[in-house]
Order: structure tokens, then C-alpha cells, then sequence
């Protein structure tokens, strides 16, 4: 008894110590995965062809938009991402409709804006899906980082592009606040977006 | 009699089942296991090319190193492909062949080696059972069957 009583002022300091390193977990804020801009960047506006039409990037204020590069010949990597962006738009319910995700294809020799509304829509209807001429999309992807090249074709005429495969978040305001890398998992997406929503 | 030969005939057709739903075959020590056709969930049933690829493992325990050389169907092309990531850029090469060495067991699968069908000339879905034929430059031809998923 005598020992439970000396010892209890220790007791009493552990248990302040915890509880305070659980208010600091909970009141830390959020951080986002990737690469995060700080502070975040403003980017130039585009236009590209949609199949209703051309689209510019600024009538998107007010909506956080993921921009993705890639290809619809792409074998393996973009319908993979696109397949978890389908997830992460699932996930996020509601919320879904402040955002718009973005399907710009590299490949401007076989993507056409018809082309690219079909492949988009096989994953979500809301996706869009943008092509562009070369010059218009050597601008945009020089613009957001993107690297990318048309491989020479096979002996069935066959080419595969290389490309950065990280998809670029941009808040309501268009500015640029973080890269994910293509292995970002969708519940981590769900929360940044979330965040992202709620802090403009 | 007519009791013993309905049940052989009842073992028979078990066997013929268990072979028809197994996807390990050997050949020459040349294992080949776990092979499906992965039409993704998100393309399945788009009527563009979907591009569907194989996934499988091969087991090479025939002592000596080989090399697989070409996948042929009656409803596709077949290419070997094999998908790099360089950093955040991702590069696929198309391959003439791919190394299959003594004692290892290869696995093909997204982002990595696989083969994938190109000019399709018919569309697979989910549970379908399509045949492919695997050449190999020392084994010879392995004729496999594969269950289509979406996964």
C-alpha cells in the first residue's frame, strides 16, 4: 500500500504524459502522401480537346481535380490507376462531386478525344478524358513535370510510351499541392482528398 | 458388373474432371502452374482493345536453363512483355524472349514479365477457359488451359 502511494505521483505523470501525446496525435494535422508543394503552386491554365469539345483546366475552380497522364494503349499501368482512381471516387461518396479527375493522354498520335471519352467512361462516367495536339501536349506536360516519349514501333506497328506515372492533385483554387507516387494506396487518396476539400 | 463398370466410369469422369480443372501442367521438368487470363474489372466487357494479359508461374526443374520463347492462341497475338519502373517512369519493353533459369520458379505478373494478347478475335469473360501454347527453347511446346478473371 505504502508502495502504490509513493509511487503514484510517477502513476499520475505517465498517464499525463499519454494522454497528452494523444491529444497532439489527434490534433496534429493531417499530412498528405507524396509529394506535398509548400507552399502550394499556382499552375498555368490549358486547353484541350474533349469529345464535346474544348476544355480549359480554370473552369474546374471550385473543384479539387486529379490530373493523370497516360495512354490508352498503355498496357499495364494506367488502367491500374485509373481502376483506383474509380476506387477512390467510390470512397469518397458525396464528396465525389467537388472533384473532377482528368485522363490526359501523351500518346497524340492514336488518342483522339473520342477515343479518350470511351476508355475513360469504362471506368467512370465523370472522368474526362483530354487529348491534345503534340505541341499542345509537349505544353501541359512540360507545364506539370510530365515526362514522356513515343517508343519506335514494333514490327506490328505496335508502340509503347514511357511516361511519369504520379498523378497531380490541384485544389479548388488550381494550384498544385501534391504528387502522389503511382503506388499510393486508395484509402490514402480518400483522406487526402478529403482534406484537401475541406481546408478551401 | 453393371455396378462395378458404373463406377469406373464414375472414377474416370473424376479424373477427367480434376485434369480439366487443374492449371499445373509438367513437361520435361518444366512446370507450369497458376495460369489465368486477367481481363481488368474496369476494362471487362469495353468494347475497345482491352489488352488482357496471362498470369503464371513457371517452375523450371528440368536442370538445365531455358528460355521462353513465344505464346501462340487461336484468339490472339501474343507478346512477351515486361513492365519497368524507373523511378516514377513507367517503360514497357516488348521481348523476344525471357530467360527461365535452372531451379527457379518464374513469376509473371502485373508490372513485372507477362504476356499479353493483342488483336483479339473474340471477347473473354470472367469464367471462360481458353488454351495457349508455351514454346520454350530446350522444353519444346506446353499447351496449358487458363481460367479468365477480372482480377
Amino acid at each position: 500500500m505504502r508502495l502504490i502511494r509513493r509511487d503514484l505521483p510517477y502513476i499520475v505523470l505517465i498517464c499525463l504524459l499519454l494522454a497528452a501525446m494523444a491529444a497532439y496525435e489527434l490534433s496534429k494535422p493531417h499530412e498528405l502522401h507524396g509529394m506535398v508543394m509548400k507552399p502550394s503552386k499556382p499552375m498555368p491554365d490549358f486547353t484541350l480537346q474533349s469529345a464535346q469539345g474544348p476544355v480549359s483546366l480554370s473552369s474546374f475552380r471550385n473543384k479539387v481535380v486529379v490530373l493523370y497522364f497516360g495512354y490508352t494503349s498503355c498496357p499495364d499501368v494506367c488502367p491500374f490507376t485509373l481502376a483506383n482512381l474509380r476506387q477512390t471516387m467510390s470512397a469518397l461518396g458525396d464528396k465525389a462531386k467537388d472533384v473532377q479527375v482528368i485522363f490526359i493522354s501523351v500518346d497524340w498520335k492514336r488518342d483522339t478525344p473520342e477515343i479518350m471519352a470511351r476508355y475513360v467512361a469504362n471506368f467512370n462516367r465523370d472522368f474526362l478524358g483530354l487529348a491534345g495536339t503534340q505541341s499542345q501536349i509537349d505544353s501541359v506536360t512540360k507545364d506539370f513535370g510530365i515526362f514522356y516519349v513515343l517508343n519506335p514501333p514494333d514490327e506490328n506497328g505496335y508502340y509503347s510510351v514511357d511516361h511519369n506515372a504520379s498523378i497531380r492533385v490541384l485544389d479548388r483554387l488550381g494550384r498544385l499541392v501534391v504528387i502522389w507516387p503511382n503506388d499510393t494506396k486508395t484509402s490514402e487518396m480518400t483522406t487526402d482528398l478529403e482534406m484537401i476539400l475541406s481546408t478551401n | 458388373m453393371h455396378r462395378t463398370s458404373t463406377r469406373i466410369t464414375l472414377l474416370l469422369s473424376l479424373f477427367i474432371t480434376a485434369c480439366s480443372v487443374s492449371t499445373s501442367v509438367s513437361q520435361g521438368g518444366m512446370e507450369i502452374s497458376d495460369v489465368h487470363v486477367v481481363v481488368p474489372a474496369a476494362m471487362a466487357g469495353m468494347d475497345m482493345n482491352t489488352d488482357p494479359f496471362v498470369t503464371l508461374q513457371i517452375k523450371n526443374g528440368s536442370g538445365a536453363d531455358d528460355r521462353l520463347i513465344g505464346v501462340t492462341t487461336d484468339f490472339a497475338d501474343a507478346m512477351l512483355h515486361e513492365t519497368i519502373m524507373n523511378g516514377d517512369v513507367a517503360t514497357m519493353k516488348t521481348l523476344k524472349s525471357i530467360d527461365v533459369p535452372a531451379g527457379t520458379t518464374s513469376e509473371f505478373k502485373h508490372g513485372g514479365f507477362h504476356i499479353m494478347f493483342m488483336n483479339m478475335n473474340k471477347n473473354l469473360k470472367a469464367g471462360n477457359s481458353v488454351r495457349m501454347t508455351l514454346e520454350f527453347a530446350k522444353a519444346g511446346k506446353i499447351t496449358v488451359s487458363a481460367t479468365v478473371t477480372n482480377e
